[in-house]
């Protein structure tokens, strides 16, 4: 459905010249919903903007169903855009219009005889469950419903691909998952490729089939999000991972006032066995274990996340738990070793 | 009531009909000079911005002489430019006096100003938003008239409010060479011909005109701003 082949776009400006993509192959299949996932300035804005040419490319290629992008003469260009919608990070609706009147302007910009827009306005409205707004302004209306807004009016005129640059970024936690939701459903009913940008795991773990990892512009992991998460190749990788599972770390304060004992963080990444190490432990090295905090978060029978744990003992205990859990392919950082003090 | 008038504006009694009709002078001026400073100031304005780096339309060299054209009329002063348009409104319309002549240095004084402050309207529009309308593959054509022009629509009429209130003000000093209306007779009867209450009452209906052209335009663009 939509291929880029060394695709290389550098900014040059009057201070220098910047390389934001640097050579990105990538093929998005039809049908599914594909994310991009990276740290700020990755590049990934920039590879979403190459699919609507709204970024042109230095070299390479972009196609789009059957259609070369960086080939089109501008008049071109401006049909195929109509069959990819974009979905914003801050919406960008025009608070001059009425969400109805928002939601019609792609079929105004096509040239679809406005007796159709009504009925197609109410349709997609209903769809994205805002039926009864609109006659609103965009001002009136909370952060999810504005991006639903942003949805309906992106999904017009009947688009194959939907491109969603950080479209969740702006809103809470739950307002998040409203709307992922959303773009599923719109997926499973209509069918339609989803190109996802952003820069939270929880994204990813909650919609996408596939995912690839930019840093720098480049991708540096790319596939599966089941198989990306269960054997991650790169540190970034590990880290945006760990974000899915809260790692904050107990206060200072906190682990002074414990007895004695070693302090351990325990990080899964994925490839460790899964969480009955904890339990095995106990029964198979003997050693008391106090969990202090932490989060392990699951997909499929993979577990990732941090636990911090404190094992009652001396340096001996230590040692031998230090050993047993990095044997299971869980990374280890003592946080306080076993006779007080910190170490870390 | 009407025995105050009599007692104290003696001659606005004698001269009402010529005030009367440099009331409707003056309003006509202002209307003819806004609508047509509007219609050249509006495009200049959308011009000055779509022209600029980095902008739908980026045309630097383009851009750069419309800025030039632009402040060179509008550092002119006013009076300086009714003497210069002389010949050019005696071929225009035949004459360099009356309103009509006038209407013609209020147009090219003022649609510079409406043009600067179009484009202040229009810059404010939000990037993101033009950005929304190339996705769904819009011409720069349809960006302006669906996304810059009525996004911007409030502060445009704001503009045009302060260009109205501020033709008034120069339609009154046209009227001293020759325009016709409040300013003319404010001059002819009030100071030269030394009847003080008739400078009094052409300087309350100025007032009231230009409260009055502000209270319209405020309610328009509020009632645009949607925000
Ligand atoms: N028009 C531009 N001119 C110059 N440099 C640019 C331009 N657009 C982007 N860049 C640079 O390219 C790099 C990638 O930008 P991009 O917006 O694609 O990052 P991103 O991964 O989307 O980051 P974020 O998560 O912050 O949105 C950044 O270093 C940015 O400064
Ligand atoms: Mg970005």
């Amino acid at each position: 459905m939509i291929t880029l082949s060394n695709v290389v776009k550098t900014f040059t400006s009057r201070f220098g010249s910047f390389t934001a993509l640097n050579g990105i192959d990538l093929t998005i299949q039809k049908g599914e919903i594909f994310g991009i996932i990276g740290y700020s300035g990755a590049g990934k804005s920039t590879l979403v903007r190459m699919i609507n040419m709204l970024e042109t490319p230095t070299s390479g290629e972009v196609t789009v169903g059957d259609t070369k992008l960086n080939q089109l003469s501008s008049r071109e260009l401006r049909r195929a855009r109509r069959k990819i919608g974009m979905v914003f990070q801050h919406f960008n609706l025009l608070w001059s219009r009425t969400v109805a009147e928002n939601v019609a302007l792609p079929m105004e910009i096509a040239g679809v005889p406005k007796r159709e827009h009504a009925a197609r306005v109410m349709e997609l409205l209903d769809l994205v469950g805002l039926s009864e707004k609109a006659d609103a302004y965009p001002a009136q209306l909370s952060g999810g419903q504005k991006q639903r807004v942003g949805i309906a009016r992106a999904l017009a005129n009947q688009p194959d691909v939907l491109l969603c640059d950080e479209a969740t970024s702006a809103l809470d936690p739950k307002t998040t998952d409203s709307i992922l939701e959303l773009l599923k459903e719109i997926n499973r009913k209509l069918g339609l490729t989803i190109v996802l940008i952003t820069h939270e795991m929880h994204v990813i773990e909650k919609i996408c089939d596939r995912v690839a990892v930019m840093e720098s512009g480049r991708i540096i992991e790319m596939g599966d999000v089941v198989e990306v998460f269960s054997h991650p190749k790169t540190t970034t990788t590990r880290e945006l991972i760990s974000q899915v599972a809260g790692s904050e770390q107990p206060e200072q304060e906190f682990l002074e006032g414990l007895n004695q004992g070693a302090v351990l963080r325990c990080t899964f990444l994925g490839e460790a066995a899964n969480q009955t190490v904890i339990s095995k432990l106990v029964t198979e090295l003997g050693v008391e274990v106090n969990i202090l905090q932490g989060q392990i978060k699951r997909l499929k029978d993979i577990a990732f996340g941090t636990l911090y744990i404190q094992v009652p003992g001396d340096v001996e205990v230590e040692a031998k738990t230090v050993a047993y859990l990095k044997k299971q392919g869980i990374k280890v950082d003592v946080l306080r070793g076993a006779e007080g003090g910190g170490r870390s | 009531m009407s025995v105050f008038i009599a007692t104290y504006l003696p001659n606005v009694v004698k001269f009402w009909d010529i005030i009367e009709k440099a009331i409707y002078e003056t309003i006509y001026m202002v209307g003819v000079s806004l609508f047509f400073s509007s219609l050249i100031g509006i495009p200049l304005g959308v011009l000055l911005v779509i022209t600029s780096r980095n902008h739908l339309l980026p045309l630097p060299a383009v851009n750069q002489l419309l800025g030039l054209v632009v402040n060179i009329f509008r550092s002119i002063p006013y009076i300086v430019l009714v003497i210069l348009l002389i010949p050019f409104a005696r071929a225009l319309i035949g004459t360099s006096i009356g309103p009509e002549a006038a209407i013609i240095s209020l147009v090219v004084g003022s649609a510079p100003f409406i043009a600067r402050l179009v484009e202040t309207a229009i810059r404010e529009v939000n990037r993101g938003v033009i950005e929304a309308a190339q996705s769904m593959g819009a011409t720069n054509w349809q960006i302006i008239r669906k996304i810059l022009i009525p996004e911007a629509m409030p502060a445009i009429v704001s503009g045009i409010t302060v260009t109205a209130v501020g033709l008034i003000g120069y339609s009154a000093m046209a009227g001293v060479v020759g325009a016709g209306g409040l300013g003319a007779v404010a001059f002819n009867y009030g100071f030269n011909g030394f009847k003080p209450d008739i400078m009094f009452v052409t300087t309350v209906f100025m007032i009231i005109l230009v409260q009055g052209v502000q209270m319209i335009g405020d309610a328009i663009a509020r009632k645009m701003d949607h925000r």
